[in-house]
């Protein structure tokens, strides 16, 4: 169906549209949520918020982009809120436990392995997404959308409301980046 | 030599690693789930919570007890702030509600006979 009439009707309150754009958009808003946040369990509960907020606020879409733009937009913003959260988190719990107080400190996962990448390539993309989580926030969401949800330079333009230039740019500083933090991640290694 | 060459070869793979991957897809039943935590939002608590909860909401109940605390004091004019109002409140508020300072010291002093 197309994606205006569906828009149309879920700002009506149709149910049927709102499932309807749930199983066309699903694995879009969880992918994007997984490569940023690197947990299938949180990306599955970033992308449950990205559709509760979908549902709420359609009636504030007005159509100057894409609905799939606006739905990364938001799948983009609540991936990097919560990666800021646990990071406050493991902050807060780093200051408690130096004052001695007994808290569960906050770890991730030594490797996290995405399910969509090619069984011989597993050990490497995992080095990857390590190397990933250290990138800045804009370098990461570029690349991120770029990879691992495949956007062309000029959808992850619209997407961060920027230019292709400054996402040519974004992209190409965070393959350096990786690159360095790559070799020493392998130098360390061996 | 052959460290640096190893070293630079795994970083090229690890940078290629993500080519022909595909999309990852949620665990199943994900709009059973969505659908349950749709409805947990929309109850009432959870509306009533949020609205409190707005910046707009407390910066609007700020702006309305002021906005009753000026009025009272327009409506009573520049008496209502004057020391000599001030003076009444103060005698009669511990009047009213006999908060006057008691003692059982007297109670309890020794008739001199």
């Amino acid at each position: 169906m197309d994606e205006r009439i569906l828009v149309d009707r879920l700002k009506q309150g149709d149910e049927a549209a709102f499932r309807a754009i749930v199983e066309t958009w699903q694995d879009m808003v969880f992918n994007t949520a997984l490569g940023i946040v690197q947990s299938a369990e949180d990306a599955e509960d970033i992308a449950q918020e990205v559709f509760v907020q979908v549902y709420q606020s359609v009636g504030s879409f007005k159509g100057d982009s894409k609905f799939s733009t606006w739905m990364y937009r938001i799948a983009v913003t609540k991936s990097l809120d919560h990666e800021r959260r646990k990071k406050r988190k493991k902050r807060f719990a780093f200051v408690k436990s130096i004052f001695g107080e007994e808290s569960q400190v906050v770890v991730h996962p030594p490797d996290f392995h995405h399910p969509g990448v090619v069984l011989d390539k597993k050990e490497d993309a995992a080095a990857l997404f390590k190397a990933i989580r250290l990138l800045p926030d804009n370098q990461r969401t570029a690349f991120t959308l770029h990879k691992v949800e495949g956007l062309s330079y000029q959808e992850v333009s619209e997407v961060m409301q920027t230019t292709v230039s400054s996402v040519e740019s974004l992209i190409h500083r965070a393959k350096n980046n990786l690159k360095k933090k790559l070799e020493d991640y392998y130098r360390n290694k061996y | 030599m052959k460290q640096k060459g190893n070293t630079e070869e795994q970083t090229a793979a690890a940078l290629d690693s993500l080519e022909g991957m595909r999309r990852a897809s949620p665990p199943p039943y994900f709009y059973t789930r969505l659908q349950a935590r749709l409805r947990r939002e929309q109850s009432s608590w959870n509306g009533i919570a949020s609205l409190i909860s707005r910046p707009l909401f407390a910066l609007g109940i700020i702006a309305a007890v002021l906005f009753v605390n000026g009025w009272i004091v327009l409506r009573n004019g520049p008496d209502a702030l004057s020391s000599g109002n001030a003076f009444q409140v103060a005698t009669d508020l511990p009047e009213e509600y006999n908060v006057a300072v008691t003692s059982f010291y007297d109670y309890e002093t020794p008739s001199h006979e």
